[in-house]
């Protein structure tokens, strides 16, 4: 497992530089609102455009921390059942809830895809006072979901090869539902 | 049709599939098998359609704000602030943890942080003061649900998108109330403590000069709640301008208290990536199933069928909250509002109720699914932070306070005026 140990620490540390990236524009963008607001109520001024750029960053920056939230076990899933289950089951379980997981992110980024090309194709812009051309915000949006589905697709490698082998634990710790200490450890 | 999509949403969400694929996949599933079009050709559109709306930019705004309070050391203060106001009530420190947490929850909006902020600062005090401990942790896993209804919430302002309701009017009309169930909260402790007067510790006191003292431990999260609530009830700003606000006014008060740096503003973006990637993407997957579900006339089948069945519409509504309770035994709160509010609402505003009077019930009702067993996972934050004795000390010791909030869906429900008085000034 130690090569899939090194391609998922790659991943890891790959996404949160996107994350740190995603947060560092989102703070920005917020710095540029409260600019935009502060302008709009003592001047009777706006930067103009504004809210417009900070959904962009927003977009992008979701679809940027989406592989880390996926190596952290973030996406919520409801354990009524699951914790009765025995490991075998909860392991089959992980891998399962991680394949639909990253299959649906799959299914909007093969979507995405389309609407990608007739961005392209026809130029697209916003239809707003920026016209901001579409293609600049959506090609950044597209491509944090191909790198989520390729993170998803490794885990969910690492997960099998551990389960014909047999090492349940190995999978609880990669997919499977963090317990309440960890979620508090990861809060504060 | 209503009990395939009902199937197959229990068995993915009863197999722990994670409630974003669940909903997504319970979408594309519900299109292909009864929509004579391809649907599923609009969610890349419908994605990023919602991936850039401005409203949404409030939910990563409000949990970073959150994530750098929670690191920049105001909580100890505060609390300390809160003993020295409210700890001359019987029940002395737990009046305090409500206090912090309501204080602390109107800032960040995230129940498992402000459940393990503030009990981590408090449980050390149980022994020293010699309280109940039951109905100490009680107060802290109960003062923790606040977060929810006290704006700037973030659950209000998924609700206000998923139904289309004004989310400043929501704000308006979730402060009475959140300002009365933490009243209730209290009311709980001081009947608990003069009916055992040995649960309530040993009595405190405090000077008006300790009280003065303490202030700049309560000022800054007052001032930052003044800065986002404010300038949204000044109509100066939209929530998302608000949050924006908060953020950077908690960097400055960070700065302030020198626990700025590099390191702590990682911590806190890691924390909020983590959060908006989860939220978004069940978001996103719960507004393409509404799509979904509208186009294919399910939402429309289900209020035909409450309709159908005849009962009044009072009859109707203690249906949906005691729908809503037993789903809140084994549901966590974000997906429920998520799958339910867009399915529900429609037939509550049909039935004759006011849809922003309606969000502050659900978010009650939500509170409530955070503390009630088995599923209510600020019992586990509670327990987790304590590390000894038995969860179901935390259990027992929350009872008084779900009755609290039954009486406040009660209250709600005969003065509905309670949350609709404020907006009704204002708009």
């Amino acid at each position: 497992m130690k090569f899939f140990d090194n391609l998922i620490g790659g991943l890891e540390k790959i996404s949160l530089r996107l994350v740190w990236l995603s947060g560092s524009l989102l703070i920005a963008a917020a710095a540029m609102v409260t600019i935009d607001v502060i302008l709009r109520k003592l001047f009777n001024w706006t930067l103009g455009g504004a809210d417009e750029i900070t959904g962009y960053v927003f977009g992008v920056s979701i679809m940027f921390s989406l592989s880390y939230a996926m190596i952290h076990r973030t996406h919520i899933r409801i354990d009524a059942a699951y914790q009765y289950f025995p490991s075998w089951l909860r392991a089959l379980m992980d891998i399962l809830g991680a394949a639909m997981l990253t299959a649906f992110i799959a299914y909007i980024a093969y979507r995405g895809w389309f609407m990608l090309v007739d961005t392209y194709d026809n130029g697209s812009r916003s239809i707003t006072p920026m016209r901001t051309p579409l293609a600049i915000p959506q090609t950044p949006w597209f491509a944090g979901m191909i790198f989520a589905v390729f993170t998803g697709l490794v885990m969910i490698t690492a997960a099998i090869v551990a389960f014909f082998k047999g090492d349940f634990p190995y999978i609880n710790k990669l997919l499977g539902i963090p317990s309440v200490d960890e979620q508090i450890e990861d809060e504060i | 049709m209503l009990a395939q999509a009902l199937i197959f949403l229990l068995v993915l969400i009863g197999l722990s599939v994670p409630v974003a694929a669940s909903l997504g996949w319970l979408g594309l599933f519900m299109s292909y098998f009864h929509s004579g079009m391809p649907l599923d050709l609009a969610l890349g559109d419908i994605a990023w359609q919602n991936s850039i709306e401005f409203l949404l930019v409030a939910i990563p705004m409000f949990v970073m704000l959150g994530e750098i309070l929670l690191r920049s050391g105001i909580t100890e203060r505060m609390y300390n602030g809160m003993v020295q106001w409210l700890g001359w009530l019987p029940g002395g420190l737990m009046h305090s943890n409500i206090g912090s947490c309501a204080l602390f929850a109107a800032t960040s909006g995230s129940s498992v942080a402000t459940a393990a902020t503030i009990g981590t600062v408090a449980l050390p005090e149980v022994e020293k003061h010699g309280y109940n401990e039951r109905l100490f942790l009680g107060t802290i896993a109960a003062g923790g649900t606040l977060g929810i209804l006290i704006p700037p919430s973030i659950n209000l302002i998924i609700y206000g998108l998923l139904t289309d309701t004004s989310v400043p009017e929501l704000y308006l009309a979730g402060f009475i109330p959140g300002l009365v169930l933490a009243g209730l909260f209290m009311l709980t402790v001081i009947l608990a403590c003069m009916y055992r007067k040995s649960w309530g510790g040993e009595a405190m006191h405090s000077s008006w000069s300790d009280k003065i003292d303490s202030l700049p431990g309560l000022l800054p999260p007052l001032g930052i709640f003044a800065v986002v609530v404010g300038s949204i009830y000044a109509g100066i700003a939209t929530p998302t301008e608000a949050a924006s606000l908060g953020v950077i006014a908690a960097i400055g008060l960070a700065a302030w208290n020198r626990t700025l740096s590099i390191a702590m503003l990682k911590r806190a973006i890691e924390g909020t990536m983590r959060t908006t990637a989860m939220i978004m993407l069940i978001i996103l997957a719960a507004i393409f199933l509404n799509f979904i579900l509208g186009a294919i006339g399910l939402t429309q089948a289900l209020a035909a069928f409450i309709t159908g069945l005849g009962l009044t519409s009072m009859q109707t509504m203690l249906m949906i909250i005691g729908f809503y309770i037993v789903l809140g035994c084994f549901m966590e709160t974000l997906s429920m509002l998520l799958t339910t509010a867009p399915l529900i609402t429609p037939i509550v505003i049909a039935l004759g109720f006011d849809p922003v009077w309606f969000g502050i019930l659900l978010m009650v009702l939500l509170e409530t699914a955070l503390i009630t067993p088995p599923i209510g996972i600020n019992l586990y934050v509670v327990q987790g932070i304590r590390k000894s004795g038995s969860l179901n000390d935390v259990m027992i010791g929350i009872l008084p306070f779900v009755a609290a909030m039954f009486a406040m869906i009660g209250l709600l429900l005969v003065f509905p005026s309670m949350a609709l008085w404020l907006p009704g000034l204002f708009y």
